[in-house]
């Protein structure tokens, strides 16, 4: 972390302080086609093709992480567009699993 | 057998035992650039008043080979000791013995002197260097866990609980500390967590360091589960007697007595910038305003927006809070929001009047605060103000608006007496965001709107950037210079009482968590 004095505006009056770096990650609204591992795991199985229409509810994925086996579902109605992974892949936090169209 | 023999025979068995794990385990602990947990026992309690209870203990334990294991004091020194000439219940963890794993009868002794403690009502210090549960005692082991974080529990705010972490502190075993009232590290030596870099790179794949996940910097900066930070284990024993050379023993005693000490660097009336965008450093206000500029900050790393920690005022011990301006524009936030609450329930619940110094423009904007729950995080600082029976005294320094003002101990949340300097701005908000929303047609339909804008700024600051529309309500109770604060704040508490809340039929309040 820097020492470094830099402008922090609080209901429009400029401050001079030090702001540290964990400070003022930018937030970009959730994207609802892209589907993220809500949590760290295993693929254990892909459910789908690419390019196939699913129903909302649909499995998708099944992820295995925390001893359970946590079904990924299609949100809304929707064509796969990609499907990022492949089962037996390992993935983190937040990783891309599945694109919808 | 002859007397002479029997005390021979006892005389070699404490010597045994007094090697814990054996000169080959000593010497690795040694290598790790660790102390182990005799020498730590007795470095930090007062010379010769360390009375050891249990040294003969032994597990009990026949599965997967423990019949066959003899684990010196089985891997815990316990006892009770003087630091400073004042009493206080002291364990142990001895990493040489079976990795200073924690099974049955090693809870017991470490229950035993926390009972001690509960029934003397002194002060419990832990210092833990385990490598967890011991595996092959099972259940066992959880339970002795259980039973250490109930009495935790039970003894808080009852008698100061200190834990120092000199080693590793894994899994459910990192509970005990985080019941307690400070955790001390040390770096490249502590590490606390639940689960280590190896199980999150085989379950997650992702790579971290121990230090990385648990180590001293981390907890200190980043999670805020420690409170202090040291470089090595001999300066955290004295961070821990200079700690309690603030504290009482127990709730029901007075804090220690001194004699009053004027301050080093007494404050001059030219200490904050004359432009209230600038920032300075709160600390140099505290420490030249407490007795010797004798300032221990708590959460020193955490935070870094606002202040917390122990001096003496008139000889007596004070908590303090008080925004910092040199960061983030000593706004509150969630971190700073929960580092003060707990501060100032600690010092509620043991006796420590508090004194706050306020100079914040509010409250931090941004999607990330307010997804974090700064709304629920931000009560915690109202609710533990207005809980706090202790006398209250607050100094407003320069800004003190919005929420923030109420938050930060104004009168309305039970503030024996609010004291302003001349160069307090108490108001809804700062100048420019006021005039931009009261006369935002006026600006807008002016020809020269920045014009405008700047001279109803003005006009804003003119009416309700100072102290006096607050005083003239009787928010505030006086004003003081800078230079004559100390005196001020030192008679305020003079007249200051505890409060009765008068509800004692309550079991206990509801602080949102």
């Amino acid at each position: 972390m820097s020492d470094e004095m830099k402008a922090l505006n609080i209901d429009d009056t400029i401050y001079e302080t030090i702001v540290p770096e964990s400070n003022g990650r930018k937030w970009s609204p959730p994207n609802e086609r892209l589907l993220d591992a809500f949590i760290p795991g295993t693929i254990l199985a892909v459910k789908v093709e690419e390019g196939q229409s699913v129903k909302k509810g649909d499995v998708l994925l099944i992820l295995d992480a925390m001893k359970m086996y946590n079904e990924i579902v299609a949100p809304m109605p929707a064509k796969i567009k990609k499907i990022a992974v492949e089962a037996g892949n390992q993935v983190v936090k937040n990783q891309l699993l599945v694109e919808l169209e | 057998m002859s007397v002479k023999s029997s005390i021979n025979i006892f005389l070699s068995k404490v010597q045994n035992l007094f090697k814990g794990g054996g000169d080959l385990a000593l010497d690795k602990q040694k290598e790790r650039g660790k102390l182990n947990a005799r020498e730590r026992v007795s470095l930090i309690l007062d010379k010769d008043s360390f009375m050891e209870t249990d040294l003969f203990v032994e597990h009990a334990a026949t599965d997967f080979g423990m019949d066959s294991k003899e684990l010196a004091g089985d891997g815990v020194v316990t006892g009770y000791g003087k630091i400073d000439e004042k009493p206080i219940a002291i364990f142990a963890q001895d990493f040489t013995v079976a990795g200073g794993s924690l099974g049955k009868a090693h809870a017991a002794k470490i229950v035993k002197v926390m009972d001690g403690a509960s029934e003397k009502k002194i002060p419990l210090l832990g210092i833990n260097d385990s490598g967890g549960a011991r595996i092959q005692e099972g259940v066992d082991s959880l339970a002795g866990y259980g039973e250490i974080f109930y009495r935790n529990t039970t003894l808080s705010g009852v008698v100061p609980q200190l834990s120092l972490i000199l080693g590793p502190c894994a899994g459910g075993a990192v509970y005990s500390p985080a019941l307690t009232d400070f955790v001390f590290v040390v770096d490249k030596i502590s590490n606390m967590f639940i689960t280590g870099p190896q199980v999150i790179k085989t379950v997650l794949g992702e790579d971290i360091s121990q230090e990385e996940l648990g180590g001293a910097k981390t907890h200190t900066a980043i999670t805020g589960n420690a409170h202090f930070f040291a470089e090595s284990e001999t300066e955290a024993f004295e961070q821990i007697k200079s700690l309690l050379s603030f504290l009482p023993i127990n709730c029901q005693e007075p804090p220690p007595e001194k004699a009053s000490r004027l301050p080093l660097k007494p404050i001059t009336d030219d200490i904050i910038p004359d432009n209230r965008r600038n920032a300075y450093d709160v600390t140099s206000v505290i420490k030249g305003i407490v007795d010797g500029g004798d300032f221990l900050q708590v959460h020193e790393r955490y935070a870094k927006n606002i202040v917390v920690g122990f001096a003496r005022l008139d000889g007596t011990t004070v908590g303090i809070v008080a925004n910092q301006p040199k960061f983030l524009a000593g706004v509150l936030d969630v971190n700073a929001s929960d580092k003060a609450a707990r501060f100032i329930r600690f010092c509620d619940a043991f006796g420590i009047r508090l004194l706050t110094f306020v100079d914040t423009p509010g409250y931090l904007p941004g999607v990330d605060q307010e997804h974090a729950g700064v709304i629920r995080h931000g009560a915690k600082l109202l609710y533990s103000y207005s809980e706090a029976r202790v006398p209250k005294i607050t100094v407003i320094m320069r800004k003190a608006y919005g929420g923030a003002y109420i938050a930060m101990c104004s009168r309305h949340l039970g503030a024996n007496a609010v004291i302003a300097w001349p160069s307090a701005e108490i108001a809804v908000m700062g100048a420019e965001g006021a005039a931009n929303i009261v006369f935002r047609k006026e600006i807008a339909s002016s020809d020269d709107p920045d014009a405008t804008r700047a001279e109803k700024v003005k006009e804003y600051e003119d009416k309700f950037a100072n102290p006096y529309v607050a005083a003239s309500k009787g928010y505030v109770d006086g004003l003081t210079k800078p230079s004559k604060t100390r005196e001020t704040i030192i008679r305020a508490f003079e007249f200051a009482g505890e409060k009765d809340h008068g509800n004692s039929f309550r079991r206990h309040g509801n602080i949102p968590l």
